[in-house]
């Protein structure tokens, strides 16, 4: 539906794939899984995370896989309930195993209660992972120093948190994330955070790469329309950003002018 | 003649000379987002159907699930 | 990607196009951001800046005080040696010219530190020729460390040397290097390198990439103005500058500006740039680049360091001697190129001080590191 000239010109490259949608998301926290599914392909959502647990035998979880698998997205399994590098390397080999990508979002949170990423162990399991042959998006704060370590390691992109997972807060982290894009090598994804549309679209103007919807679209009162609102919301801002914003227009001081001094030369 | 197993902790009887692909038949699991690990060993799918089951092996059987 | 591979992808005529069709427009967008990419480097070197001059020199000297505050650093560079073996078409070291050539010796070089230090720097430049054998790794293995028991930092300006050299000079106390590319256009480059190990372009070209793998501390890159298009070479300078910062993010830069002065073999500038466009310059870099130093050396005049410091420079050099043992001894021999600004140290930071500029001799950044 949406042509070259709507969605940007370049399109999106992590690794060796390319994408047209710059929207990732997610597929968490949603009413049921047929809404899910809708919303995933409302937006058009080319790159999509996933969990793994242990099966509870006695109550089922809901098969997500299927109808994503229907619709073609690339899967992106996560390693969230891992608390440490070990964990989070044996969640992977897990996922590999059961998915059959070697695409991973690292994420290793040991505190509950905020979900931060602890980044000594994503920067030690990213290192191991990259070594297993892993395609490996790490989930982090928003730390240059770090975002240039992760990469340095070997990870395909960065994820930098916008705000806490699940607060909607927008980008708490803008200062940080503006100096992570200017540094950066590999794509920058802003995860966790964006709340509505305007933040999706604001990271794109600052130059993200991508962003990753979960929560803001999940709980949405109408998850499907939420979903391709982001979805225009990304394309916006992507457009707006390749096309040269305009800057804000300072207005110096000018007590004597500088070049005087140069005359007619 | 069965064998006693533990599946995600839970304890379980099951028949001797049990393969993966039929413990996974058994459980009524997808064909695809699930995989198993036996005393923390992760088995490929290519193996499931000669991997044996044996008396006292741990399973540990994990499958792809919502999340962000 | 190396920088190497990262050159093949610039296109020297496709740049010159491109910045010499940068319009009004571009420049007032360029003017407007606050965070400013290569194109707009480009727009701000191109001819259509021009008229914007006066507001370029505003915000870079806004931009500057932000970042650096009212300071001036001071070094002074210390000619060790003019033997060469390169012939280079513009420098009065040209292995061809029939000048009196001098290494100094440890004695004569302990003279030098102490006319040096009486003047009050503590950041001193080591220049020598480029010749392997005779000033080669050896003499750096005796003299930087001699040197550098006297001063808080050291930089060199000498020969292109291995990636393992750098290391191991590093630990003698190395902090700096210079190695400017003279022009990043490689068929005029070969016209001005004519014999000697610096014909070979892109050794040259990956100086600066080893010097980052050696983990130098800062690194001064440069074209020489007016061997070829001087718009052109300077955006190759702040494409080189862009990869190293990306790559080797825990590195310093710094950027030089010599424009070709007359020497003995003189020779005629391909293009001539003038003060306005110097000072056009030294704005573009700063307002693209907030972070890298911008060094000016005495080969401008007084009135225009003076007036050009508070624009976007951070770095001076004053009351230099380009001849080897020139601090001590101050006849006249040979020197490398001609001085313009001949004021004592004193006097140029009393002139900084004039211009609101507070001299800084020590450079407070290795507190804590070796």
């Amino acid at each position: 539906m949406s042509n070259n000239s709507l969605s940007g010109q370049n399109l999106l490259t992590i690794a060796d794939k390319t994408f047209r949608s710059r929207l990732l998301t997610g597929t968490g926290k949603f009413s049921n899984r047929d809404t899910m599914a809708k919303a995933i392909q409302a937006c058009e959502s080319e790159l999509v995370t996933m969990a793994l647990k242990r099966v509870n035998l006695e109550t089922r979880d809901d098969d997500i896989l299927s109808p994503l698998i229907e619709a073609g997205v690339n899967l992106l399994p996560n390693t969230s309930g891992a608390k440490s590098a070990k964990d989070a390397i044996f969640a992977a080999h897990l996922a590999r195993e059961a998915l059959g990508t070697n695409w991973l979002k690292l994420e290793i949170h040991p505190d509950p209660k905020y979900l931060m990423p602890d980044p000594i162990e994503t920067l030690l399991a990213a290192e191991q992972l990259v070594k297993d042959g892993f395609i490996v998006l790490p989930y982090c704060h928003a730390d240059p120093v770090l975002c240039k370590r992760l990469e340095e390691v070997g990870c395909a992109a960065v994820m930098p948190l916008g705000a806490p997972i699940g607060t909607n807060k927008g980008l708490v982290s803008r200062e940080f994330l503006e100096i992570i894009i200017d540094q950066a090598n590999v794509p920058v994804i802003v995860d966790a955070g964006i709340g509505a549309p305007s933040d999706a679209a604001l990271a794109m103007e600052l130059g993200a790469d991508a962003v990753l919807v979960n929560t803001a679209i999940a709980t949405a009162g109408d998850p499907i329309a939420m979903a391709k609102a982001f979805k225009l919301a990304v394309e916006a801002g992507r457009i707006a950003f390749e096309s040269g914003l305009a800057g804000q227009v300072n207005h110096a001081v000018a007590s004597s002018p500088f070049t005087e001094f140069l005359g007619g030369a | 003649m069965s064998i006693t197993v533990t599946v995600n902790g839970i304890v379980q009887q099951i028949n001797q000379q049990t393969t993966l692909t039929s413990l996974q038949q058994q459980l009524d699991l997808p064909a695809v987002g699930c995989v198993f690990a036996i005393n923390d060993q992760i088995i490929p799918k290519g193996l499931w159907s000669s991997q044996v089951l044996n008396e006292g092996d741990r399973i540990s059987l994990f499958q792809a699930i919502a999340g962000g | 990607m190396s920088f190497l591979e990262r050159f093949k992808q610039l296109d020297w005529d496709d740049i010159k196009l491109s910045i010499y069709s940068k319009t009004s427009q571009d420049v007032e967008l360029a003017l407007s951001k606050s965070k400013r990419n290569l194109e707009d480097f480009k727009a701000l070197i191109s001819p259509a800046a021009e008229p914007y001059l006066e507001q370029m020199a505003q915000q870079s000297y806004l931009k500057t005080r932000q970042r650096f505050g009212n300071t001036m650093s001071f070094y002074v560079p210390l000619y060790l040696s003019n033997l060469c073996s390169n012939d280079c078409t513009y420098c009065g070291f040209s292995m061809g010219n029939r000048i009196k050539r001098k290494t100094l010796t440890d004695d004569e070089i302990e003279a030098e530190v102490e006319a040096i230090k009486k003047m009050g720097f503590d950041s001193v430049l080591l220049v020598t020729g480029e010749h392997e054998t005779k000033v080669g790794m050896d003499y750096f293995r005796r003299t930087v460390p001699l040197i550098k028991s006297s001063f808080n930092y050291l930089a060199m300006e000498v020969q292109p040397l291995d990636q393992a050299e750098y290391a191991e000079l590093k630990t003698l106390g190395l902090d700096a290097v210079m190695v400017y590319q003279e022009t990043y256009h490689p068929s005029t480059y070969s016209k001005h390198h004519l014999r000697g190990k610096k014909m070979d372009f892109l050794y040259r070209l990956d100086t600066p990439e080893r010097l980052a793998k050696a983990g130098i501390d800062k690194i001064g890159l440069g074209a020489l103005i007016g061997l070829e298009d001087w718009r052109t070479d300077c955006f190759h300078v702040a494409a080189h500058i862009d990869y190293l910062e990306k790559t080797y993010w825990q590195s310093r830069y710094s950027i030089s500006f010599p424009r070709l002065r007359p020497c003995a073999g003189a020779m005629q500038p391909k293009s001539v740039m003038s003060d306005k466009q110097l000072v056009q310059l030294i704005c573009a870099y700063r307002l693209w680049n907030g972070e890298v130093e911008l060094s000016l050396s005495t080969r401008e005049s007084a009135s225009f360091r003076d007036n050009v410091s508070v624009l976007g420079i951070t770095s001076i050099s004053a009351a230099s001697k380009t001849q080897p043992g020139g601090y001590a001894n101050s006849n006249v021999e040979l020197e490398q190129f001609a001085i313009s600004d001949e004021r004592s140290a004193n006097d140029v930071a009393l002139a900084m001080k004039s211009k609101g500029l507070e001299a800084v001799w020590q450079d407070w950044h290795f507190a804590y590191s070796g």
